[in-house]
């Protein structure tokens, strides 16, 4: 399972596989989707619901020529990256998040891509892409791996279930582990929890 | 596309990620200037079962042009009861020992908490695969050869439900050794268990894929036919 879905999108077969060859170097798991023929990018969107789509403008500028975001279905959550080869429409392509252009290197596409997809620097605090957790986040972890519900750790914290599952998304991301199982292991190790307490 | 005309050996020169499918249509290896054609011929494989599988497993975007037709059911099964086996009987035993002996060599406790969540993955992943070859598999072939309307209450969407997250422990587990576990005494043996459990993912993912691919659509059809009957 990938944490990441990016829809590739273009008539040339060199020019997919070609970039998918470049994404590989991008430092996370994500899954590539193929679109070789523009009437099926709508459903392979909806399908399979990717962060990026990233599509030859002149690829669907039928359907497109209105608005982009507009076209698909429930799609302000996705990134669009426009893949230009030649030519491009100014009114098209201000309409994409970003732009790669076929003469990029490999530097500048992934950094791109990468961009897009977790925010530069400034939008993510430090802490969020180092394994800090804050003190709730420690105490909903220490309950979770002694087997404790989200109902019952919701009641012993007094918060909402709604603020354990986010405490849990949270923790989740930051530590990169998503089984109860996992996670108890990383608490082990860290001592958040000593053996004895099973 | 890999075609019938290709010689085996240089199929698996070209991609030795494809070994692991030799071994579970039991083709031995030693194929002097065989093609893929000869190979089948000789071991009994249907050629056109076999040619899906290969390309499935060699280019993720690959789908079969036509659907998959039904004659195939029974070799897709086989194929994979012959994958659960090598997971269950083979693989899994060969991690666990893998991760015993590191542990054991390591010189460190917290070393052996792999040890348990590995053998509870592996119990987990047991019982989805026995569950799949007592429950589903069954149901799949019962269903292919009824000519009635099913009566089973059962339906492959529960199935797909189930499936979705079986690599998921991998994934953590290879975190683990990575990020989190402290340097210990026996790293050589930390790496080789890297390496089988980046292979077990994607191997994993790969029959995944062939389930929800090949066999999800091909039940579907079967479940409405019978539904129309």
């Amino acid at each position: 399972m990938s944490d990441y879905r990016i829809v590739v999108a273009d008539q040339s077969e060199i020019i997919r596989k070609g970039l998918i060859q470049i994404l590989k170097h991008l430092p996370f798991r994500f899954q590539t989707i193929e679109v070789s023929d523009a009437t099926h990018i709508q459903d392979k969107v909806n399908h399979y619901e990717p962060q990026l789509v990233i599509v030859n403008p002149q690829f669907i500028q039928n359907m497109a020529s209105v608005n982009l975001k507009e076209t698909f279905h429930d799609a302000s959550e996705i990134k669009f990256a426009g893949l230009v080869a030649g030519y491009a429409d100014k009114n098209m392509t201000n309409q994409f998040d970003t732009i790669i252009y076929i003469n990029d290197t490999q530097t500048e596409i992934t950094k791109q891509v990468e961009e897009l997809l977790i925010g530069s620097g400034d939008n993510n605090s430090i802490a969020d892409k180092e394994v800090i957790l804050s003190d709730r986040e420690i105490d909903v972890l220490k309950l979770l791996v002694k087997g404790h519900s989200n109902k019952e750790i919701s009641d012993q914290l007094f918060i909402s279930t709604h603020t354990v599952i986010s405490h849990r998304k949270n923790i989740t991301r930051k530590v990169g582990i998503k089984s109860v199982a996992g996670l108890t292991v990383f608490a082990l190790i860290n001592n958040y929890v000593r053996m004895d307490d099973f | 596309m890999i075609t019938k005309d290709i010689k085996m050996a240089d199929l698996i020169h070209m991609n030795h990620q494809l070994l692991v499918v030799l071994e579970r249509f039991r083709i031995p290896l030693g194929f002097e200037n065989k093609t893929i054609t000869e190979i089948c011929e000789k071991h009994n494989i249907n050629l056109n079962f076999f040619l899906i599988i290969i390309n499935a497993y060699n280019d993720e975007n690959y789908l079969p042009e036509e659907n998959l037709e039904c004659c195939f059911v029974s070799d897709l099964i086989q194929y994979l009861k012959n994958s659960h086996r090598y997971y269950i009987n083979e693989k899994f035993p060969f991690l666990r020992n893998m991760i015993e002996q590191f542990a054991n060599e390591s010189e460190d406790p917290k070393a052996r908490l792999l040890i348990n969540f590995f053998s509870e993955y592996f119990a987990e992943v047991k019982e989805h695969m026995e569950y799949e070859d007592r429950v589903v598999f069954p149901y799949i072939m019962e269903l292919s050869k009824s000519s009635s309307s099913s009566q089973s209450e059962y339906n492959i969407r529960t199935y797909t439900d189930l499936h979705d997250h079986i690599e998921e422990k991998v994934i953590d587990l290879k975190s683990i050794l990575i990020k989190y576990l402290p340097p210990t005494k026996a790293q050589s043996q930390r790496i080789q268990i890297l390496f089988e459990l980046f292979r077990l993912e994607e191997d994993l993912e790969l029959h995944g894929k062939i389930e929800d691919k090949l066999l999800v659509p091909m039940v579907q059809k079967m479940e409405n036919e019978s539904l129309n009957r």
